[in-house]
């Protein structure tokens, strides 16, 4: 009995307490997976559409996701798209459009990869004085 | 004293624990370069736009507009767009387009085409009217992206 004890006591107890010890590494070496998360983001935009004329602005969207656009004001129905904003001189290449009124839900709701893109409001060819309009632009 | 003797192996472990420093997630994508194609295109005619893949990765193509040449707004049509290997005359002038995949498709704000280009070397995106029906009435301006590594 004496001599277990006396093995026990040497041979098994140091290991068992650095066995221990040891088992409380690694965990600090667990990996993360990258996180791609984006904040969604709202922008609100006003200006004039004159007759016959366009109105656009470019915004950034940081991941992938939906983006959509609300025309909250505007004094008479105009043209209202989505696209890529030109290389060179300005303006929008669309890519969606409507013919639309003002209202409270977004007239434009589409799908859209990471990158620059412009929104744009242009007469449809009924207007005879310039005109105002509000628009809300959410997007990731 | 046996005690006395664990204590400097206990003192290495515990130096060796509570590495809580967070590390800083590795990446191995490669960086990407968006390029665009921007021109007219005219019923029933193709055009094509050379590109260099730098590094094995992912390839996006996007038709991303389709639009009026004389007004704002944009033109419901299919067009066929693809990708392939140039093709190059005996000075190294890009005079064509081996066309490796095609789709139809119309104007979208998402790429139509995800494909991992290998080798790393030059390719090339095209567009192209093909279809009487549902394919332009009128030129159109057009707009396409092209990501690559």
């Amino acid at each position: 009995m004496n001599v277990a004890t006396s093995l026990l006591r040497v041979f098994v107890l140091p290991w068992l307490v650095i066995a221990l010890f040891a088992a409380g590494c690694g965990d600090g070496k667990t990996s993360t997976t990258p996180s791609n998360t984006s904040t969604p983001t709202s922008e609100n935009w006003s200006s004039v559409v004159a007759p016959g004329g366009q109105s656009s602005r470019s915004f950034t969207v940081n991941s992938s996701g939906t983006i959509a656009v609300t025309l909250t004001a505007a004094g008479a129905t105009l043209g209202l798209g989505v696209g890529l904003p030109r290389v060179t001189g300005g303006g929008c290449r669309l890519g969606v459009s409507v013919n639309t009124a003002a209202g409270s839900s977004p007239q434009i709701s589409t799908a859209a990869d990471a990158g620059q893109y412009c929104v744009q409001v242009y007469d449809l060819g009924t207007l005879r004085d310039p005109v105002e309009f509000a628009m809300k632009i959410d997007h990731p | 004293m046996r005690f006395a003797a664990l204590l400097p192996i206990l003192a290495a472990l515990c130096t060796a624990c509570g590495d809580k420093t967070p590390t800083t997630p590795s990446s191995t994508t490669p960086s990407l370069a968006t390029e665009r194609f921007d021109d007219i295109l005219n019923v029933r005619e193709s055009k094509f736009y050379a590109f260099s893949v730098g590094s094995n990765g992912t390839t996006s193509i996007n038709l991303a507009s389709l639009s009026p040449i004389d007004r704002p707004g944009t033109i419901v049509a299919t067009l066929e767009i693809g990708w392939g290997k140039t093709v190059k005359d005996d000075a190294g002038t890009v005079i064509g387009c081996t066309l490796s995949k095609v789709v139809q498709t119309t104007p979208a704000l998402t790429a139509q085409i995800t494909d991992t280009l290998v080798p790393a070397s030059d390719y090339c995106a095209n567009i192209a009217d093909v279809d009487r029906v549902i394919g332009l009435r009128a030129p159109a301006n057009f707009s396409m992206r092209i990501t690559h590594p």
